[in-house]
């Protein structure tokens, strides 16, 4: 049985158990949308894996009082283990698929590739390759070209908690991430960098869809961005209000953040925004040999300390 | 009305001379997304994409200045404060090129809310002073639904120059005076035989669209639906409360309006507010009578398809751009919510 | 800078923030005042309970609305009166150290240090070192967003 089968079956399964499974589907050839499975009609739905962009787990502290089945993909799982961890959502009231993934296509890039990728009418994928059909033309991609760029570096392609895998999980070797990006970036002047962002805040719109696609983000009404009182950001959306806001956000996830790229899929204007978030997780893994999302029982670098640090230096003046 | 040709190598030397005379509202593309923004000097924009943003902000700007004020402590008396007050309207002339005419529709649906019982001198200032150059449609895409709201790829309504595509430039037609006015150009050539080219883009994108669902007509739907929480709930499922649907929106018209202060000075402000946002409607008692996301969305698809409509003939508040649509992270579809409404609520 | 000693103020004085913990550093800073050890006056004291208390938004914030430079100071590590608050900072302020520059901020015009109650001197010396710094370093990056904005809003007309 073909992957999509597999996971259909399991969901019909389990269906009657749980209040509804989130899953991917719809009909857009080059992404697919979350699907909210309550009855079995609703699986006629389910769209192919090589689009379940996005991370479903943002779902789970609105929908905390139900109970849930989850498809999650490796990238999806730490943002799980991350919410159960800081104990946003309960592990008994949650029903895990877990689907090894070999990389979902981004359909942004897709878009850059091909003028006419908004008439696409259907997308396959085979044996490294990527064919996009529209009504005009037949487009063949490189898959590299034109997978997200977090699975190029995914080193947890099979998911790290789950209660029923679907399919075999797939062979991993020893994929360091080198932060290539990021050291490009830091190669630039200090005045460089700063221009970078300046012209990038100006293309902002905030339209918080980074924060709101966040699944670690789970302030909701209460977010420090939107209180008039304390009054930390103005409604002017200048590049100084919306800068600021993208080093809040960034903050609050320190430690927390997966790098599941949901901030930068979901952005309308296609901003880098993740590197601020590879950033902070960089120097955290330094400082404190930290990655969000692999485990339950360790506690997040910022919400603990150790009495002697020791790979931070005192500093003296 | 006759067409004048442009040529595609000379777009940048028209828009060097309009520079000249007037702001220039075009769509830039960086990073393979196009949006909207007051060029620069030199900067050359990119028509051949559909923009991710809608140029309404040439008109109602995301944020603006109503007015600043100053308090003034006397001197010997610092319990006496004065306030001094300025405000400044919109003088410099502006065009817009390369809107769709889902663009230029986007704003005659603005016209009404802004200028019609009660006038908004900010918006009229920066309307009055606004032409627009649309560029027609060839390449619609699987989000575009602009026949089904009453206009169409090759639209003219609105637009006060209409660009048709040709395969090495455009087609341009004065629907205006002063659209006219811009062709007063050596940049411009006769048209010549051209005409049946662009009629055969024409045609092509409007088979294209055939199949776009008539989003008119809902009202009735709607009122029947307004207390089923089960169907907003559905419709809403995957929403994640971002405010992209509105920003992007060429017809989208709510704003906020806030004192920013620092010290003795402040601006008024008005910004673009958002049906989903927390705060939207929320009363001075923290009670918010649309505190789910679903009587939010509600909100969104009722004010689009019945209350304008309502008020305005019949025309809703949607132009089909598909802005929406396409970048929405959820995937949720406009065109879904209001079939399905005018299917159950029938 | 200008000196509380009596001469004329050399330079113009900037704008340096500090955030000071209630128990020791506060108390350092008046040990300083009380022996009369003379200090630069661009710091403007903000007391807090704790080092604890500040999130690295407060630097952030700080600098983006014109801060030329900012200093944090804490009890000395095992000495915070609620045991552990500057512990946390630590591990707060470092990470916020080490993303400044990727923002394209000189990391150099934040600081955190400890200065217990009866350090007046260390609290003399460090307070002068860093505002040294802040002055060779020039004025508040907040200044290059607010003209690039100024830019931005004449543009949008």
């Amino acid at each position: 049985m073909s992957t999509i089968d597999l996971l259909r079956e399991a969901i019909r399964a389990k269906l009657p158990d749980l209040d509804m499974v989130l899953a991917w589907g719809g009909d857009d050839p080059l992404r697919a949308s979350p699907l909210f499975i309550r009855t079995e009609s609703d699986l006629e739905n389910l769209a192919a894996p090589h689009l379940y962009v996005s991370n479903l787990a943002v779902n789970l502290y609105s929908l905390r009082s139900k109970k849930i089945g989850l498809v999650v993909k490796g990238c999806d799982s730490r943002s799980v283990i991350q919410l159960l961890k800081e104990g946003l959502i309960a592990r008994p009231s949650l029903y895990i698929f877990g689907l090894p993934c070999e990389g979902v296509v981004d359909a942004a890039k897709i878009n850059r590739e091909i003028p006419d990728a908004g008439r696409a009418t259907g997308l396959a994928v085979r044996s490294g390759r990527v064919m996009v059909q529209t009504p005009e033309n037949e487009h063949i991609l490189d898959l590299d070209a034109v997978l997200a760029d977090r699975c190029l570096r995914c080193r947890y392609p099979n998911p790290l908690i789950y209660d029923q895998l679907i399919g075999e999980a797939i062979p991993v070797g020893e994929i360091p991430d080198l932060y290539q990006d990021l050291d490009e970036f830091e190669a630039l002047s200090l005045d460089a960098r700063h221009d970078f962002w300046m012209e990038t805040m100006r293309r902002c719109v905030r339209c918080y869809a980074c924060r709101n696609a966040c699944p670690l983000c789970v302030c909701k009404a209460h977010c420090v961005a939107d209180s008039r009182e304390p009054h930390w950001l103005t409604l002017e959306t200048n590049v100084s209000q919306k800068w600021f806001f993208q080093v809040l956000h960034s903050m609050h996830l320190a430690g927390r953040c997966t790098e599941c790229g949901e901030c930068e899929r979901a952005c309308p204007m296609g901003l880098p925004i993740l590197l601020m978030r590879r950033k902070l997780n960089r120097e955290i893994r330094e400082l404190f040999g930290y990655e969000a999302g692999l485990d339950l029982m360790t506690t997040p670098p910022l919400s603990t300390f150790s009495i002697e640090e020791e790979n931070i230096a005192e500093r003296e003046l | 009305m006759s067409l004048v040709f442009l040529a595609r190598e000379n777009l940048p030397a028209w828009i060097g001379r309009l520079y000249q005379d007037m702001a220039v509202f075009a769509p830039m593309t960086i990073n393979g997304v196009a949006a909207f923004r007051a060029l620069g000097q030199d900067e050359i924009p990119d028509l051949s994409r559909i923009p991710a943003s809608s140029p309404k902000a040439a008109v109602f700007p995301q944020t603006e200045t109503l007015f600043t004020f100053t308090s003034r402590k006397h001197a010997d008396d610092l319990s006496q404060v004065d306030i001094d007050l300025s405000y400044h309207l919109a003088e410099v002339p502006r065009v817009i090129l390369g809107a769709r005419p889902c663009d230029a529709r986007g704003l005659k649906l603005m016209d009404p809310v802004f200028g019609g019982k009660v006038k908004d001198p900010y918006y009229l200032a920066r309307r009055e002073r606004t032409i627009i150059v649309s560029q027609a449609c060839a390449m619609p895409d699987r989000a575009c639904f602009c026949p089904g709201t009453g206009g169409g790829p090759y639209d003219p309504a609105g637009s006060d120059l209409l660009l048709l595509p040709v395969a090495d430039g455009w087609l341009a037609q004065g629907l205006t005076e002063a659209g006219e006015k811009l062709l007063a150009q050596d940049l411009f050539t006769p048209a010549g035989d051209r005409e049946p080219e662009a009629q055969s883009l024409k045609d092509k994108a409007e088979a294209y669209l055939a199949q776009a669902p008539d989003m008119r007509g809902a009202e009735q739907a709607f009122e029947n639906l307004f207390k089923d929480e089960a169907f907003w709930d559905q419709a809403t499922a995957g929403c994640v409360r971002c405010r992209i649907c509105a920003y992007l929106c060429p017809a989208c018209t709510c704003f906020n309006i806030t004192d920013e202060e620092s010290g003795l000075k402040g601006e008024r402000i008005r910004t673009w507010d958002h049906c989903m946002s927390y705060m939207f409607t929320q009363e001075a008692s923290g009670h918010n009578p649309r505190m789910q996301k679903a009587f939010r969305m509600r909100n969104r698809i009722g004010h689009k398809f019945c209350y304008y409509p309502q008020l305005h003939g019949g025309t809703v508040s949607c132009t089909g751009c598909g802005r929406c649509v396409r970048a929405c992270p959820s995937g949720i579809d406009i065109r879904r919510i209001v079939e399905s409404m005018k299917r159950k609520g029938a | 800078m200008s000196v509380v000693d009596g001469k004329e103020p050399s330079v113009k004085e900037l704008r340096i923030i500090g955030f000071l913990c209630n128990w020791c550093s506060y108390g350092g800073a008046d040990t300083a005042g009380v022996s009369r050890f003379s200090q630069p006056t661009d710091l403007r004291i903000i007391r807090v309970p704790c080092s604890g208390r500040v999130t690295p938004l407060f630097v952030v914030k700080a600098l983006m609305s014109g801060a030329d430079g900012v200093l944090v100071s804490g009890c000395h590590p095992r000495d915070c009166h609620y045991s552990e608050g500057n512990l946390y900072a630590r591990r707060r302020l470092e990470v916020l150290k080490r993303f400044l520059p990727t923002l394209g901020i000189e990391p150099e015009r934040f600081e955190y240090i400890w200065v217990s109650a009866s350090e007046g001197e260390r609290w003399q010396t460090s307070v002068t070192a860093f505002t040294e710094r802040i002055h060779a370093l020039g004025p508040s990056p907040a200044v290059k967003v607010n003209r690039y904005d100024a830019r931005l809003v004449a543009g949008g007309l």
